[in-house]
């Protein structure tokens, strides 16, 4: 539940904040293709840069490391006529070939709204892994426009900053000496 | 050839390599979404069997 919460998280703050939030009005996505615009200040920012404004049609194939806390200022928009129609879209995390992705947030339903802004706060668990890429995808759509685009996300930090890195190590560490225990016999001298 | 060393082998080498792949996305060497958490495990188990076969051969031959 707290990764899912986690992941949701991650994504609505990688979307600049403008997924469900955002009435029909957007989805905002790196790397964005179609008629939407989204930007996101985090306030607060990296410990290296401080507060940064990403915008998602500008920000094309970089990598943009978000801090673990922050409150993002965030707006959305679509470029369609202000009247009331329906729209649908999605946030997904890519996951390793053969495993899909995960669905973390998605929407459908109708407005006549074209534009909007708020403020949201975030904070990551520790569980949530610093230093990792996310491939974080989305896709917005509705009569008039279509909109997707992927954007590659990293939690400030380093590997220790979570507990499951030494836990890995940990596993990696007993799974490799069970391993070597049972190859042993073919190291040694036949006599 | 023991069925049981083999197996225990090939499980073995699953996780090892499993567990590897997974470090790997944890101190930022590839990303998530990267092919090796998809090959390193299927590697593993293939590395695993072959050595049990291996190691089961050489211990039927000197016993």
């Amino acid at each position: 539940m707290i990764m899912r919460l986690s992941m949701r998280f991650l994504g609505a703050i990688t979307m600049l904040g403008a997924v469900a939030l955002v009435s029909p009005a957007s989805v905002a996505h790196a790397s964005l293709s179609g008629p939407c615009e989204a930007t996101g200040t985090f306030q607060t920012g990296t410990k290296s840069d401080g507060s940064f404004t990403v915008n998602a049609k500008s920000l094309g194939s970089a990598t943009v490391v978000i801090p673990r806390e922050d409150t993002v200022n965030w707006t959305g928009a679509v470029d369609v006529p202000a009247q009331s129609r329906s729209y649908s879209g999605s946030i997904t995390v890519k996951l390793p070939p053969g495993f899909g992705s995960v669905t973390i947030d998605s929407w459908n339903s109708t407005s006549d709204n074209v534009a909007n802004d708020g403020v949201e706060e975030y904070k990551l668990p520790s569980l949530v892994p610093a230093g990792v890429t996310f491939v974080v995808s989305g896709q917005h759509q509705e009569p008039g426009a279509t909109c997707a685009g992927t954007v590659h996300v990293k939690i400030e930090g380093g590997a220790f900053d979570s507990p499951l890195a030494p836990v890995s190590l940990v596993l990696t560490g007993l799974s490799g000496a069970g391993f070597v225990a049972v190859i042993r016999p073919m190291f040694r001298r036949i006599v | 050839m023991k069925v049981g060393r083999i197996i225990s082998t090939a499980v073995l080498g699953f996780l090892l390599f499993l567990f590897v792949g997974i470090d790997l996305v944890l101190f930022g060497v590839v990303a998530l979404d990267s092919i090796v958490l998809t090959l390193f495990p299927l590697l593993g188990l293939v590395a695993g069997t072959a050595l049990g076969v291996a190691v089961s051969k050489r211990r039927t031959s000197t016993t």
